[in-house]
Order: structure tokens, then C-alpha cells, then sequence
């Protein structure tokens, strides 16, 4: 029992913080700065919503630390600000931490005053003053501190300034609870006289309860209703009365009202630079999303991010080094000596060392021709990521993906779809209309090559002149053609496109190596055993003569694409993954078998072709039989239809050889 | 707390661990942001290990 006594009277003497704020504000840095060792993450009771709380001794007393959700206002909207409110209302801090971000101090500090209206002890730390220096932008603190009548601290949290004066102001803050807020003289007499019906006990103040209860709130209301008990109708009648007599304008009377009195309180807080200052960042992310500059710079990225460095470097000298030297030159025929006179089983010899053998074959491919270029393209790929370049690639083209009935959002799928066009399909649900989506899975399937197609088939055709050139095209024409058609067919309007542009930054060392290494941890981890699956169904296939009866079922195909049967292993071989059947083809080449023009047609058809069986089982889990058969026939039928006519063009005009 | 490598918003983990597209073998493994969808790469586990062996999180 004396336990529990002194058990509750330390739980008394624990003081509470809560940081509140909008979202990426930089809250949980300053929480992870504030807090020690211990730190408690839970849902909040009868929500999915996590909480994070840890303790802090400030100034030799002991505290606990709440990370409230990101919340733009106390009338709330989402279940993270209901949560957020509820702390404030429930767990009633001593200190309330209005966490900012200096760049949007304007937006943001209406909710300091709804927060000081509400009678609860706030501190303000304007944050991210670090970004919002190198913009130019200076600040009165001072001033602000003095018109708000509350603490006011400027902090860095991600760079530790301001810290200990946050501390600080925390173990110093006394009750006061900031200059009171005036609004125009209706509004004033309007919350005078709901205030005034208003009798119960209340955590916030009344006259922030009212401006709740005249915004609709209903939990507030709830809250009123239970604490008024009978008294209750007469508050509830005054809402009405109010409500009816400002119609639909209060929430923008009030608003515009809030924004009149920050523009005010901000009045020489804020200086601006005489000249806007820009800094690299800004400068180089307003050249990416303006089309004039944005497409060349475009072009500039891909032709050295992907074609020299991916193109040239991965899959050139690597694999050279790695398949050529390495495989080629010694591991292979070392390994296949060794089985060979170990082994006295053919068909064993066979599956390890034979013609699609899982050493020979399979590790080949893994090892010595995807690892080098998927690697060189999650490098490329991580760098432009950490850099924020991929939102602005979101805006360039949104332009683009209206003609296709799409906004720049789908620009996410189309992006991931180079490293996984499967995960891509998946992500496809994240736009908003239906017709988005389809449209989106049908691009998917048709034009958009993985990673490490992408990279063995820039590989093979830089060999040949003019061909990369042919490839381009036609998958640039492919796109747009069916795009368009798509757009034009499926009715509905292509929705808005807006987001807020994260800072653009200088790629971080360490972010790209951990992102890269991660990725390629990953790929290779899911490659190897689905590449010797493959090799074990094709030497199955081989043995049982399976195989040989489809490449002959293929070889009418094959030859109406102007190809040679053998061109029919690189097709069955991407239907298990497209990147194996990019492999594929460049073993056929590196043997001899297909010279320029064959190879950009071989290209040219296996990328348009059909996806690979995950591919094809996602678009059937998210667009349903009906969508996914008619993607798969309509796909077939423009990479082999394409594959054809350009067989004959190239033909007829004898380009490519 | 994870920054959304494509749109910059912040949120748990828990928030963007979703059952994956079953493509990857083993399970997803990304992080994918609840706001845009993008698959973000999480912190590698021995990171992870180093950092929780200087602060005991608790989850409940």
C-alpha cells in the first residue's frame, strides 16, 4: 500500500511535455534530442495511432516527453490530430513545445494562436532556422516573444542548436499563457456569448471551446453536451443561431480573420533578403521542373547516369571483366574440368556444368552479368533519389501523363517500375481513379524494361550504331502512341497533380552506399535461387525434350520477327524474369548468333513483350481477371505486331545491317 | 521515424509495413510511405542493433 502511495506521488512529481506541431516539423528529432536511453512506443488507446513517449531530466527534475501525431490545427480532421487533441485535453501537459518550421512561419503560426487561446502553456520553437538563414530570411524572435507574451526559441534541432535553450525554457516556464488573441468585433461578440452559456470544467478554455463548437466539431461538442448537461440546449442553440446567421463564410471568416493577425504579428519579425538568395538547391530544383530546362537536364541525367555509367560502365567494362574474364576465361571451364572427372553422371554433370546448368548458367547470369549492372543502376538510381530529384521528374512530366489521362503522381509506379515493374503494379493502387490505375499497369506491362533488362539490353545495342537509336524510338513512340490511345479510350478526366517538393540536396555518401548495398542485398538474395529454379526447369526441360518441342513451337514466330529459333530460348527465358531473357539475349549475341538488325528487333519485342509471371499474377490481384487477360493479350500483341513491322522496315531499308 | 525518400513525409515504420506485392521472395522488405506509396529502403538491422544498444526502445 505505502508502495503505491509513493509510487503515485512520483508519478505527481513526473512533469509532462508534449511537442506538437504539423507534420515534419522536425518533432521526433527534437523528442530523440530531449529524451534519454528509455523510450516507449504505443498505441494510443482505441487507435492504430503510435505514441511516443521517453523521460528527460531538465534541469535536475525528472520529465516525460510525449511526440503527439502531426496536427495542422485544433479543429481536427485526421484520427493523428484527434489523437494529438486528446493528449493535450487528457494527459494535460505542463509544457506544450509548438514545434515550427521557420521557412513557413506564416502558415504555421496560426495554430500557436489557437493553442495560446486555448489557455495552454506554450513554448514556441521556431525550428529549421538553419534552411531558413541560408534562404536569406532573418528573424526577430525577440519581437515575436514580446507580441505573443510566450517563449519563443529559435532552434536547428537536426543540427543541436537551440537545444539547451529549449531545456531551459522548459524547466523555466511558469503558467503564463500568452497575450490574449482579438478577433474583429462580431466574431468577439459571438464567442463572448457562447462562452458566457458555457458552466462546466474544461481543460481548454471556453473561448477556444467556442470557436470549436461554431467550426461543427463534434467531439467538442460531445464534450460540451456532457459537462452542460441540461444547459446544454442552450449552447447548442446559440451555435445554431450563429451558424445560421454567417452561413457557409464562418471557417473563412475565421481564417482570414487568423491570417490578418499573424500578418500582423509578423509585421518586422521577419526580414526578407532584398534580393531573393538562392541556393544551389533551389536553384537547380526550379531548372528541373521548368519543361525548357527540365527536359534537357532530363536527357543529360539519363545519357550519363544511365547510358554511360549503367550502359557503358556496368554493363560493359564490368561484365567484361566479371562474365568475360572471370566466368568465361576461368571459373567456368575450371568448374565443369572438375565436375566432369569428379561427376560420372551425365545428366548431373548436366545440371550443374551443362549448357543451362546451374553454375555455368544460372550463377553465370547472376553474378556475372546482372549483379555489375544492377548495382551500377541502384547507384545512379539512390543518387538521383537522395538528391530529391524523382518529385521533380513527378512535375516535369505531369504535363505528359495528362495526354495519358494520368497526373504526375504516376510518375511513382513508372519510376519504381524500372527497378520492379511487380512492386510497380502494386503501387499503381495509390492513384486515384481507376482509370489512373489501368492505364498505369497497361504501361507497366507494355513499355517500361527492369533494371537490369534495361542495362543488359543499353549494353548490347551501344555495340551496334544507330541501333540504341532504333530501341529508343520505338519504345518513346510505343509509349506515347498507346498512352494516348488509352487515355483517349477509357473515359474520365485526369485528376489534379500537386505535392509539396522536399528540399533538394547534395546526395549524401553514406545514404547512397547504405541504399545501394540494401538493394542489391535484396535483389540478389531473391535472384540467385529463382536463377537456378530456372536453370533446374530448363535442364528439366532440356532432358525431357520439353524445351526443344517449345522453341519449335516458337520457331514460326521467330521467324516471322525475321529471328533465329534460338532467338525463342531469350523469350521463354523472360516469361520467368525479364531480366533472364535480357541475359539470354546476350549470350545469343556474344555467340555470334544475331547480328544488328535481329538484335534490335529481338530487343525491341522482348521488351514490349508480355511480363514475367509475378508481373502478370499482380496485375490479376489488383485489376482482376477481365483487366489483366486483356493487358496480357493486347501487350503480346504490340510487341509482336512492333517486332514485325519493324523487322520488315528494317529489312526494306537495309538500316542496321 | 522514416522520411519518404520520394515526397519527404515523415512517419513510424509500423505505418508503412503492408503485407508487400508478393513479388519479392522472403517477403517485402521496403517501407512503403502511406502517403505516396514509394518504397522506401529501410535502416539496415545492424545499424539498427547499434543504435537500440545506446537507446532501449520499448514497443507495447
Amino acid at each position: 500500500m505505502s508502495e503505491t502511495v509513493a509510487q503515485t506521488e512520483t508519478e505527481q512529481q513526473v512533469r509532462r511535455v508534449a511537442l506538437v506541431g504539423n507534420p515534419n516539423v522536425g518533432k521526433s528529432v527534437l523528442f530523440n534530442a530531449l529524451t534519454g536511453s528509455y523510450v516507449t512506443v504505443s498505441n494510443y488507446p482505441g487507435t492504430s495511432v503510435e505514441v511516443s513517449r521517453g523521460t528527460a531530466t531538465i534541469e535536475g527534475q525528472p520529465w516525460q516527453v510525449i511526440d503527439t501525431p502531426g496536427m495542422y490545427a485544433l479543429h481536427t480532421i485526421t484520427e493523428e490530430e484527434r489523437v494529438a487533441r486528446e493528449i493535450l485535453l487528457n494527459e494535460r501537459p505542463d509544457v506544450v513545445l509548438h514545434v515550427l518550421d521557420a521557412r513557413n512561419l506564416g502558415r504555421m503560426l496560426a495554430m500557436t494562436l489557437q493553442l495560446i487561446e486555448a489557455g495552454l502553456p506554450v513554448v514556441l520553437v521556431v525550428n529549421i532556422l538553419d534552411e531558413a538563414e541560408r534562404m536569406g530570411l532573418s528573424f526577430d524572435l525577440a519581437l515575436l516573444q514580446q507580441r505573443l507574451g510566450i517563449p519563443v526559441i529559435g532552434a536547428a534541432t537536426a543540427r543541436k542548436r537551440g537545444i539547451e535553450e529549449i531545456r531551459q525554457a522548459v524547466a523555466a516556464f511558469g503558467q503564463s499563457c500568452g497575450l490574449p488573441v482579438q478577433y474583429s468585433r462580431l466574431l468577439e461578440r459571438d464567442l463572448a456569448e457562447l462562452s458566457a452559456r458555457m458552466q462546466g470544467r474544461y481543460v481548454l478554455s471556453r473561448r477556444s471551446l467556442a470557436l470549436l463548437l461554431l467550426q461543427g466539431d463534434e467531439e467538442v461538442s460531445a464534450l460540451v453536451a456532457q459537462q452542460e448537461g441540461d444547459g446544454y440546449a442552450a449552447v447548442a442553440e446559440q451555435v445554431r443561431r450563429i451558424a445560421f446567421e454567417r452561413r457557409e463564410s464562418f471557417h473563412l471568416d475565421l481564417s482570414m480573420e487568423r491570417k490578418e493577425i499573424v500578418n500582423r504579428l509578423l509585421r518586422d519579425v521577419i526580414k526578407m533578403p532584398d534580393k531573393r538568395r538562392e541556393t544551389w538547391g533551389s536553384r537547380l530544383s526550379h531548372l528541373a521542373v521548368q519543361p525548357l530546362t527540365g527536359i534537357p537536364l532530363l536527357f543529360l541525367t539519363l545519357y550519363f547516369g544511365l547510358y554511360k555509367f549503367v550502359g557503358s560502365f556496368g554493363a560493359g567494362t564490368l561484365v567484361d571483366l566479371l562474365e568475360g574474364k572471370l566466368f568465361e576465361g576461368f571459373f567456368n571451364p575450371w568448374i565443369t574440368k572438375l565436375l566432369t572427372n569428379w561427376i560420372p553422371w551425365w545428366w548431373l554433370q548436366e545440371l550443374l556444368v551443362g549448357e543451362y546448368g546451374i553454375i555455368t548458367l544460372g550463377l553465370r547470369y547472376a553474378v556475372g552479368i546482372i549483379l555489375p549492372i544492377v548495382t551500377t543502376f541502384f547507384i545512379f538510381f539512390s543518387i538521383l533519389e537522395d538528391g530529391g530529384y524523382l518529385p521533380r521528374l513527378a512535375l516535369l512530366v505531369d504535363r505528359v501523363f495528362k495526354w495519358f489521362g494520368m497526373s504526375g503522381r504516376a510518375v511513382i509506379p513508372m519510376v519504381l517500375g524500372f527497378g520492379c515493374s511487380t512492386m510497380a503494379t502494386m503501387v499503381t493502387r495509390t492513384l486515384e481513379t481507376v482509370r489512373e490505375r489501368v492505364i498505369a499497369t497497361l504501361l507497366l506491362a507494355l513499355a517500361i524494361p527492369c533494371s537490369a533488362q534495361l542495362g543488359v539490353i543499353l549494353a548490347l545495342l551501344s555495340r551496334t550504331p544507330g541501333a540504341l537509336l532504333v530501341w529508343v524510338g520505338c519504345m518513346t513512340l510505343s509509349l506515347v502512341l498507346v498512352g494516348i490511345l488509352a487515355g483517349k479510350l477509357l473515359p474520365g478526366e485526369a485528376p489534379m497533380f500537386y505535392m509539396e517538393l522536399p528540399p533538394m540536396r547534395l546526395p549524401q555518401a553514406s545514404n547512397v552506399l547504405t541504399k545501394t548495398y540494401t538493394r542489391m542485398q535484396w535483389y540478389f538474395l531473391e535472384i540467385l535461387p529463382l536463377f537456378v529454379l530456372a536453370s533446374v526447369l530448363l535442364w528439366l526441360g532440356k532432358i525431357t525434350n520439353v524445351f526443344g518441342t517449345l522453341i519449335s513451337m516458337m520457331t514460326p514466330l521467330m521467324n516471322a520477327l525475321g529471328l533465329p529459333r534460338d532467338a525463342a530460348v531469350a523469350f521463354i527465358f523472360g516469361f520467368f524474369r525479364r531480366d533472364y531473357g535480357a541475359a539470354g539475349l546476350y549470350d545469343l549475341q556474344t555467340k555470334g548468333l544475331l547480328d544488328g538488325r535481329q538484335l534490335t528487333v529481338a530487343a525491341v519485342t522482348l521488351t514490349l513483350f508480355i511480363p514475367c509471371v509475378a508481373q502478370f499474377l499482380m496485375m490479376y490481384k489488383e485489376r482482376g481477371w477481365k483487366v489483366s487477360l486483356s493487358i496480357f493479350g493486347f501487350v503480346s500483341l504490340v510487341a509482336f505486331g512492333s517486332g514485325f513491322l519493324l523487322n520488315q522496315l528494317l529489312v526494306a531499308t537495309r538500316l542496321l545491317g | 521515424m522514416i522520411r519518404c525518400s520520394f515526397c519527404g513525409h515523415e512517419f513510424e515504420e509500423s505505418e508503412g509495413t503492408r503485407p508487400g506485392c508478393g513479388a519479392c521472395a522472403g517477403g517485402c522488405h521496403g517501407i512503403h510511405c502511406p502517403r505516396c506509396g514509394y518504397k522506401n529502403i529501410p535502416e539496415p538491422e545492424t545499424l539498427k542493433r547499434l543504435k537500440s544498444f545506446f537507446t532501449k526502445t520499448t514497443k507495447e
